[in-house]
């Protein structure tokens, strides 16, 4: 405590001093009064006092000489005349601050086929080093995008470092590497081969079916040697998009009314004790049931019951396929449309309606032309 | 709050009213000698230290006498103490 006081501690010089320091001590507190020789004496004053003792003494004849001044206050105002160190210090700070918005380091994790380096260079490549201006959810989804090798990343900023968690896509390992063949895509007929590079599989009019191979990683050289390469070519066949619908000539369609019964039920380790349960007077009714429990703890587990009964109604409804004919087709051509792809181009359309027993049966096939040779990649990221 | 000298002021006021309105020593083990009452220092020095009380003056002397702490009417005196004496 007494080194937080600022003190200042005086050495005096002079006869009767005992006298002087007693009127002083009236107005002012001292402290640690020494005599040191048999007219010197040294005593220590707040220095808030210091100027107030100091024209005391003087006046009363006596010489004064600062010895030694401290305390926090002292400290402080040392401290603010060695400027080198507050213009260091507050350069320092200001340093700090600036670089503390910035990601200095991307540490990646997770990599085994993937070149770190590689991910290092593409994230400096699109993204500001700033902390404000990187939004990791964006990384994720550009890395994802842009490395197929990519199961699953998460992007994390941890204090400067921008840290990459990946988990990387498994291969079977005969499908590993930049020799995988070229697959079909869909279920299909062959209409047109551009083979570039490989050995192809399948000849024009060829039906294939999904996941079957269209262009092998290899060719026989002259010398009769295999030797793998990266296939490549353009494969185009007719792809069939099929829609269906049904439609009944008669059937029995039920509907609530719009009339409830409601019954609440209280239970305590499976007994029940409350209920406000009505009688069920529906001649046909469904019910709906959900239990809740009232309380949070397990100490008393009182469980609320609830079931509610809905008057329904069923009714035959009849009418005949040519009355909806035209929205069947429509509703069956929609199902057939979701799979089209953006550059697809369609071919032909057509649509087979069968009946049976009042039941019709609509079948809406649209045919595209499509690119349908895809990598392994790509197929076992659509599958 | 317990108060030590006010237990024994209300307890001693009627006995000696006079005496209690004075001064005040208490010796804490011989190291620490606090004062209440004190009308000015008379004597510093490392081996005694003198005060005037009312109707008196005292004389502590013991060795290494430090005054640590001196206001208008109190003192703490800090050092080996060997002997007060009220004249």
């Amino acid at each position: 405590m007494k080194k937080i006081k600022n003190l200042c501690r005086i050495r005096l010089k002079g006869l009767n001093q005992e006298r002087t320091i007693s009127n002083i001590s009236k107005s002012c507190k001292l402290y640690n009064l020494n005599r040191i020789e048999k007219s010197i004496s040294e005593v220590e004053v707040n220095s808030k006092d210091l100027k107030k003792v100091k024209a005391q003494l003087m006046s009363s004849g006596l010489e004064v000489e600062i010895l030694k001044v401290s305390g926090i206050g002292q400290f402080i105002k040392r401290f603010l005349s060695f400027y080198g160190v507050i213009a260091a210090i507050v350069l320092s700070i200001g340093l700090y601050i600036f670089q503390y918005g910035y990601v200095w380091q991307i540490k990646v994790f997770g990599t085994e086929k993937l070149n770190d380096s590689e991910i290092v260079s593409f994230i400096e490549q699109n993204f500001n080093k700033h902390k404000s201006q990187i939004e990791t959810e964006n990384v994720e989804l550009l890395l994802k995008e842009n490395f197929k090798r990519i199961s699953a990343v998460s992007v994390a900023i941890v204090g400067q470092t921008l840290v990459v968690n990946i988990y990387e896509t498994i291969y079977p390992i005969e499908m590993e590497g930049q020799f995988s063949p070229i697959y079909a895509e869909v279920d299909c007929k062959i209409i047109s081969t551009d083979l570039i590079q490989g050995t192809l599989c399948v000849k024009v009019g060829d039906i294939v079916r999904r996941g079957e191979v269209l262009v092998q990683p290899f060719i026989i050289d002259s010398q009769g040697q295999k030797r793998e390469v990266v296939p490549e070519a353009k494969i185009e066949a007719e792809v069939w998009l099929i829609g269906k619908a049904e439609h009944y000539d008669s059937y029995y369609k039920t509907e609530r009314t719009g009339k409830k019964i409601e019954c609440g039920k209280v239970k305590l380790f499976g007994l029940e004790i409350y209920n406000n349960c009505q009688e069920n007077t529906f001649l046909q009714s469904e019910c709906e049931e959900n239990s809740v429990f009232l309380s949070k703890n397990q100490i008393l587990p009182l469980i609320y019951e609830k079931t509610v009964y809905y008057e329904t109604k069923t009714q035959l409804i009849e009418q005949s396929f040519e009355e909806v004919k035209i929205q069947k087709v429509e509703e069956a051509k929609q199902n057939a449309l979701i799979y089209l792809q953006e550059k697809d181009i369609i071919k032909e359309e057509i649509a087979n309606i069968k009946s049976l027993g009042g039941v019709t049966n609509l079948e809406y096939v649209v045919t595209v032309r499509r690119n349908i040779g895809v990598n392994f990649e790509t197929l076992h990221k659509e599958s | 709050m317990f108060n030590f000298f006010d237990e024994i002021k209300s307890l001693l006021s009627k006995c000696e009213p006079e005496a209690l309105a004075s001064f005040n020593i208490v010796n804490v083990a011989g190291k620490i000698l606090y004062v209440e009452g004190h009308l000015g220092l008379t004597e510093l020095g490392k081996d005694s230290i003198a005060f005037k009380v009312k109707k008196g003056r005292v004389i502590v002397e013991g060795q290494e006498l430090t005054l640590a702490e001196l206001t208008e009417n109190t003192m703490k005196i800090v050092g080996k103490i060997k002997r007060v004496e009220v004249f």
